[in-house]
């Protein structure tokens, strides 16, 4: 466990002055856990430079560039830091029960920490796609092309975003050998980043009490089953840059929007609907003013640099992707949208969807009223646009429909459900918290307002 | 569409109803559970789980890694006849314990035996079967045989 814990803690540490950046926090833990996420920039990003120079990975031609970086890093942010004051924690009495829901929290995570350690990651998936391509890096101390193009290999989906295996390669490369058993710490890591971020963020909006509490019950969406995949690591990375484009928005702060294009841009070479949620942001940016501005537009532009870059190595080396993009997708969307009933019930047949949640929220927003709604549109634009995505995707799978949705649909809805229901809690907390009934029938203090 | 005048204590029980449920039904009490589970047993139940239908393969994988460079080909011989049934897990799951070596299916995934494949091969990873005169193993053990393939 050693190793892994060792290389979490490096990822931290070279992140930290990134996260600096976007800082200041309140409390100093949001900044270490924003740190971690972008340390999983950081090391990918070398990773990956590494293999594009010819050069075997190793400790001292990872850790090199690494503390170049860093040290370049704390140079660049100490210059560059902005002489802002740290805000405040929030004002409001807290009492014993954000510490009590707090507690609810942590044994939640101790579960999850059982959970995700319990052995070496078990998904199918992991030592299909994600473990694998790991190990088979590892095993070249670099992105083995030839491995990626072997038709015998078609099956690891070679065109797959490389984030994940890279991390896994980064902790074989501290430890000196491939070991498996302790990698479900990755997935603890993302996850407890992710909750640190969203009740400190809460807490700055909604006040200590409805921000643990929100928290706790928000606990498990933010945590995945899926140890060993990609869906931790997406989804603590889209979130946040999602939670902190809607910060950028409300702040008008640029420098907030570029950390949130490159922890999306990130995400997006994590999972491949990291692509549409990049998309589906640019699209509900463009329904704010100040989203439409040619400086927001060409920052938020920048997210999509990742993707492309891994998206032309993947057609150099000529790797396929043949779940999506075979040459007869438009017949199989015509053919798939003349039968929806084939896409319908197997999506609403799916309990891990969790549906019913979509409608509470949906209820929670009409009751925060219509001003609520209208501040808090990026977001309210940017999740349908991506479960639209989704099922766009569906409409031209090559799988069968059936299994490809009852494989994934649990599963992607995962995404979305997070930030939509932070959402929801930040809407019932204002509406509980209103003193009084305004002319437009809607909250009155709303944190984050005025866009 | 005419609006409904809703009084804001109404709306304030409506919102409190809501975020039970919301809260509720967002939650998920799996991982709590963990906490008071015997972990051994956990962990014996979930290390287990790819390997349900052959539980010595991984073991029978391990050995053969040991006994293997690196770089070699091995083709995988499954009691299995079909892609989709075993020989996919069987095919998958070699290439994740045998990384760095090249792995050989003797079945294609579009459906048909490949034999004629075993040429690629340096080795073979007989589990659970057995070939018509097949030269003495190299080592075996765990249902399985590793042998040296014929060039």
């Amino acid at each position: 466990m050693t190793p892994v814990l060792a290389a979490l803690l490096l990822i931290a540490v070279v992140g930290g002055p990134f996260a600096s950046l976007v800082g200041p926090f309140p409390r100093r833990r949001t900044s270490i856990a924003l740190g971690f996420l972008f340390g999983c920039v950081v090391v990918a990003t070398i990773l990956l430079s590494l293999t594009l120079l010819s050069i075997r990975w190793s400790r001292t031609s990872v850790l090199l560039p690494l503390f170049i970086m860093l040290a370049l890093a704390i140079v660049f942010t100490h210059s560059a830091r902005v002489a802002h004051e740290t805000p405040a924690q929030s004002g409001q009495p807290a009492g014993p029960w954000p510490r009590i829901f707090d507690c609810g929290t942590l044994l939640v995570l101790l579960g999850y920490f059982l959970y995700a350690t319990a052995t070496a990651p078990w998904n199918w998936d992991f030592w299909a796609i994600w473990g694998l391509k790991g190990r088979a890096f590892w095993e070249t101390r670099g992105i083995d092309w030839s491995f990626l193009t072997r038709p015998d290999n078609s099956f690891v989906q070679p065109a797959y975003p490389p984030l994940i295996p890279l991390l896994f390669d980064f902790i074989a490369t501290l430890a000196g050998r491939w070991t498996d058993r302790y990698l479900g710490l990755l997935n603890f890591a993302f996850g407890v980043a992710l909750l640190v971020i969203v009740r400190d963020f809460l807490d700055e909006e909604i006040g200590p009490f409805y921000a643990a509490l929100s928290t706790l019950g928000l606990t498990t969406c933010c945590l995945t089953d899926w140890i060993g995949l990609a869906e931790g690591g997406f989804i603590s990375l889209s979130m946040t840059g999602l939670l902190l484009m809607r910060r950028a928005l409300a702040a008008r702060s640029r420098r907030l929007l570029l950390a949130s294009a490159v922890l999306l841009g990130f995400a997006a070479v994590t999972k491949q609907e990291g692509i549409s949620l990049i998309i589906a942001t640019g699209l509900a940016l463009l329904t704010t003013p100040w989203g439409r501005t040619l400086p927001v537009i060409r920052d938020f532009t920048l997210s999509a640099i990742p993707s492309v870059t891994w998206a032309i190595i993947g057609l150099v080396h000529h790797l396929s992707n043949d779940v999506f993009f075979a040459a007869d997708a438009g017949r199989r969307f015509v053919t798939h949208l003349h039968h929806p009933e084939s896409l319908l019930q197997p999506m609403l047949a799916d309990g891990d969807a969790r549906l019913s949640l979509w409608v509470l929220a949906a209820v929670a927003f009409a009751l925060a009223g219509p001003r609520f709604v209208r501040s808090e549109r990026f977001l309210l634009i940017a999740l349908p646009c991506q479960v639209a995505f989704f099922i766009g995707a569906y409409l031209i799978s090559t799988m069968d429909l059936a299994w490809h949705i009852a494989t994934s649909w649990g599963r992607v809805t995962e995404q979305v459900n997070a930030p939509l229901l932070y959402l929801a809690c930040v809407a019932l907390a204002t509406t509980l918290g209103q003193e009084k009934l305004t002319d437009a029938g809607s909250a009155e203090t709303i944190s984050l307002s005025d866009r | 569409m005419a609006t409904v005048p809703v009084s804001l204590k109404l709306r304030r029980i409506l919102a409190a109803i809501v975020y039970v449920f919301l809260l509720v039904g967002a939650y998920y009490p799996g991982y709590l559970r963990f906490l008071l589970m015997n972990h051994a047993a956990m962990a014996r139940h979930y290390e287990g789980l790819p390997d349900e239908t052959a539980p010595d393969y991984p073991r029978f994988l391990d050995e053969v890694r040991n006994r293997t460079p690196a770089g070699s080909s091995i083709a995988i011989v499954f009691p299995a006849r079909q892609w989709d049934r075993l020989y996919r897990y069987a095919y998958i799951r070699a290439s994740y314990k045998l990384a760095g070596r090249r792995v050989v299916p003797l079945i294609k995934p579009a459906g048909g035996k490949a034999p004629g494949r075993i040429r690629e091969a340096d080795y073979l990873a007989l589990f659970s079967t057995r070939l018509d005169h097949e030269p003495p193993p190299l080592w075996s053990g765990y249902r399985g045989q590793l042998i040296r393939a014929r060039r």
